[in-house]
């Protein structure tokens, strides 16, 4: 009997799991949607004329006119849009204007180094900020969890693009322990990786000891207690469990944060990315490439948060429940 | 109810998707364009221009054969080897010459020119193509080229090669940067036979051998191959050059490698293959990162901010290379279909309120070079004469000039005619922020209110193209051709922002392009520089100059003003 009803009850976690998913996939249409809309009217809205531009201001009068036919340019709103919401359902993000090639591809083949840098800046956010954060929690009002505090504050204030300078002068030009010219392997990720994730590390420290905080007087921590376990088990088994849940959600609102930051970041290492693919892009004023850009990213932040609320209801049963 | 909306609305977004996903897995339609326009750009380019002399004569004593075939043996000292790394802010976006524009900086290395320049000299001399002829309408360039040049997969070059390469430059659908910008003009190219070219232009540019010695536009591409590769044809380029392309990691470097088998360079190196092992091109978009490459040592040649060049080269590891831009860079353009513009004297007070001493101080730290004539001093055409009619700073007498014009100084002190202030827009691109700013300060000492105008580029070119600007700095960077292309009547609406229709100065200008003969030529270009200067129809500022690092480790590199980055010679110490 006992078999059957965990049975049953298995099954009904996966009925309103599944209804859970659906709706958050559902709502990310009109998202994609508005997304599409917005990169659309920011392309039209954007002063300047994108044949003038490709031609850099020095083509005369008839190749700008022959350029914007050859472009569509000349066409109704309406037709333009229809004819990229077409493109944009068969992937199509457009070519270049300097350099003719598809964009797609080229975001393809940039995506996962600016991947790389995010997930190595998360992952040391999350090693730094969680452990620092239940240290400062754990010794609350101590001179451990002042310093940790004034640290995390100072992470926060501190700009990115300011850091990557100092840290390419002090650990590049001077010690020379990393080349100043940026690369693809792993020893070329430490440093940027530290610069991207010191923010979120430092935000997640506060958050951390602050949900730590509120967990650590619980009812079930006292118990946890009073059943005799070590203190360590109290943290790692039953604290960090439930003050995490917080923790979780922030870092899917981070990835868009990283995906923004990297821009500067990669600028400044020199790595190869989106970042600097962005950058190079808004340089040259090629509109293609700068708005496949903002639709990529877009798309990828709105798909990791659809992913951490999933994970989030999994987590937390009275998420799904909602 | 709340349950049966709840079904109504699941169910129309399931159809939604439905329909979405069925549209997509429909083929999607390719980008088509079909319109071929190079006959509207050939009409409308169209010039009548007088030429009085052929050439001929002069072509085949500027060139001997036996010199420019022979390579010299590697003479003693130059060993070859090293990594030679170069590192700029432009971004590569392709390999392909017919679709690059920041990609052109690697293939310039790839590739070669029909005529290259001396770096001595500012002599055209020849490359790839060892003579040309010129016809007596200025139209025609019948290339005779060189035979024993190969391309890096060992096929030989041909005319054929280079006129394809030339059509697909100028095809619009390929929307060619090289096509629009350094072809413009040119009509045509075919193959007369397997090692003549012949280059039709649609008008007679006197500077059009100054334009094909440029860097990477210039280049062959092989037929066979580019027709093989395709697409590929943008990672994996082939040239005729000194060094050969070995790999490109998008974002991060391009890596060459020296062509042994290289024995057809110009004159003024030493013809054969290079001594630089291999050239890493680095992209850095960071100006600080940029710099820190240089100062580190890892970087071997970088532009770098003239501000910076006294610290660089106080490391010791570089020596600081600088030349002047060649063209009229820094112009403030008058419009002079506006009033009080359209007055000569008030032109002629603006030019005289402008300190350039200060000008060049406060903006260039001081590395600049005063520009009184009309084209700086590097410029193919450049005519020494003109500069005595040039602007000097004399605030007195351009407040003089103001007064014989009418305008009194008001309560404000800003002059005023009839009641109505002196007002004028500055409309300058975002970059000139700091020129424009002490412009403003300077004009406001003779009296003028300047009123600024900035923002986005595309919307200023608009601005400045329909003419709604009073005041514009502007400038070309190029042989005296720019005088044609800011002065002309024919380019008002695209560069002329000075928006000048003088009758007398078209024929001068003209006569300066159409012209094949060299004495001609100068005459003219002199005249039209002196004419600039007498009606006051842009104030020159000063010239530019850039400034780069190059390693003390590396020799002979060399830089010439409007000139692209000479390897032939260079070698590691």
């Amino acid at each position: 009997m006992t078999g059957i009803w965990a049975n049953a009850g298995h099954l009904l976690m996966w009925d309103v799991m599944t209804k859970f998913v659906l709706r958050r996939l559902l709502l990310l249409i009109p998202t994609l949607l508005g997304i599409i809309l917005m990169t659309f009217a920011m392309f039209k809205l954007t002063p300047g004329d994108p044949a003038e531009i490709m031609l850099q201001g020095k083509g005369t009068p008839q190749q700008v006119a022959a350029l914007r036919e050859q472009l569509g340019l000349n066409q109704s709103v309406l037709v333009q849009f229809g004819r990229y919401v077409w493109r944009l359902m068969h992937g199509d993000l457009g070519l270049s204007f300097f350099g003719g090639f598809p964009v797609r591809d080229a975001i393809l083949a940039r995506f996962p180094s600016t991947l790389q840098l995010a997930a190595a800046a998360m992952a040391f956010a999350l090693v730094a900020g969680v452990s620092l954060g239940v240290l400062a929690a754990t010794a609350r009002h101590k001179w451990v969890d002042n310093l940790i505090m004034t640290l995390a504050l100072g992470g926060l204030a501190i700009p990115q693009y300011w850091l990557a300078a100092v840290f390419i002068i002090v650990f590049a030009v001077v010690l020379k322990w990393v080349p100043v010219l940026g690369g693809s392997g792993p020893k070329y990720l430490i440093l940027p990786a530290i610069c991207l994730g010191l923010s979120p590390a430092a935000s997640l420290a506060r958050l951390t000891r602050s949900s730590v905080l509120d967990v650590l007087h619980n009812d079930f921590t006292r118990t946890a207690r009073a059943k005799g376990l070590a203190e360590r088990a109290v943290i790692l088994r039953h604290v960090l469990r439930n003050a995490l849940i917080p923790v979780f959600t922030v870092i899917g609102l981070w990835f868009g944060a990283l995906l923004g930051g990297s821009v500067f970041v990669e600028t400044a290492f020199g790595r190869p990315g989106l970042g600097t693919f962005a950058l190079a892009a808004i340089n040259n004023r090629d509109y293609p490439q700068i708005q496949g850009t903002v639709i990529f990213g877009a798309v990828f932040v709105v798909l990791a948060n659809l992913v951490v609320d999933v994970l989030y209801g999994f987590l937390d049963p009275r998420i799904r429940q909602e | 109810m709340v349950t049966r909306n709840r079904s109504v609305w699941l169910w129309l977004s399931i159809v939604l998707i439905a329909s979405m996903l069925l549209a997509s897995c429909a083929a999607p339609t390719p980008q088509v364009v079909e319109k071929v326009v190079t006959q509207v750009v050939v009409e409308k380019q169209s010039v009548p221009v007088e030429v009085t002399k052929v050439v001929q004569q002069e072509v085949t004593k500027v060139v001997e054969v036996s010199k420019v075939v022979t390579a010299t043996p590697l003479p003693p000292g130059p060993k070859v080897g090293g990594t030679l790394v170069i590192a700029t802010t432009a971004a590569v976006d392709s390999l392909n010459p017919m679709a690059a524009v920041g990609g052109l900086w690697p293939l310039q290395f790839i590739g070669g020119t029909l005529v290259s320049k001396d770096p001595a000299t500012g002599k055209i001399v020849p490359y790839l193509a060892q003579s040309w002829t010129v016809s007596p309408d200025g139209l025609a360039y019948t290339f005779k080229l060189r035979e024993d040049v190969k391309f890096h997969d060992g096929s030989p070059m041909t005319a054929e090669d280079y006129a394809w390469t030339i059509q697909q430059m100028l095809n619009p659908e390929k929307r060619s940067y090289c096509g629009n910008v350094a072809y413009q003009g040119v009509k045509s190219a075919e193959a007369v036979d397997k090692s003549t070219l012949k280059i039709t232009l649609a008008t007679p540019n006197f500077y059009f051998l100054n334009t094909m010695a440029g860097p990477g536009c210039g280049e062959p591409m092989s037929k066979a191959y580019a027709e093989k590769a395709g697409d590929d044809l943008a990672k994996k380029p082939v040239g005729v050059g000194p060094f050969k392309f070995v790999s490109w990691e998008p974002g991060v470097k391009v890596v060459l490698e020296r062509n042994p088998d290289f024995n057809w360079g110009p004159s003024y190196t030493h013809g054969g293959p290079a001594y630089i092992q291999n050239i890493e091109y680095r992209t850095v978009l960071d100006q600080a990162t940029l710099l820190a490459a240089v100062e580190s040592g890892e970087s071997h040649w970088s532009y770098i901010n003239n501000t910076d060049s006294v610290r660089v080269a106080k490391t010791g590891l570089a020596r600081i290379q600088q030349v002047t831009l060649q063209g009229n860079i820094h112009t403030l353009m008058m419009n002079v279909e506006h009033a009080p513009l359209s007055d000569i004297r008030v032109r002629q007070a603006l030019g005289m309120a402008i300190d350039r001493d200060v000008l060049m101080k406060v903006v260039e730290s001081g590395i600049a070079a005063p520009l009184a004539g009309a084209l700086t001093s590097t410029t193919p055409g450049y005519c020494a004469e003109a500069d005595a009619l040039g602007f000097t700073y004399q605030l007195d007498k351009a407040k003089a000039l103001m007064a014989e014009a009418g305008y009194t100084p008001g309560p404000d002190g800003i002059l005023q005619k009839d009641g109505n202030p002196l007002e004028l827009t500055l409309t300058y691109l975002s970059w000139k922020e700091k020129l424009a700013t002490v412009l403003q300060e300077q004009l406001k000492a003779l009296g003028v209110k300047v009123k600024m105008n900035t923002g986005e580029t595309g919307t200023l070119i608009g601005q400045i193209t329909k003419g709604e600007h009073d005041l514009a700095p502007l400038g070309w960077e190029g042989p005296a051709s720019v005088l044609f292309m800011n002065y002309d009547s024919k380019t008002v609406g695209f560069a002329n922002a000075a928006r000048v229709k003088d009758p007398k100065l078209d024929t001068l200008l003209e006569t300066m392009m159409g012209t094949t003969d060299a004495a001609v030529n100068a005459k003219a270009a002199c005249d039209a520089q002196k004419m600039i200067l007498e009606q006051a129809y842009g104030v020159n500022l000063y010239a530019s100059m850039m400034s780069a690092a190059a390693s003390n480790l590396v020799e002979d590199i060399r830089w010439p003003a409007g000139s692209i980055l000479y390897l032939f010679d260079a070698y590691f110490k």
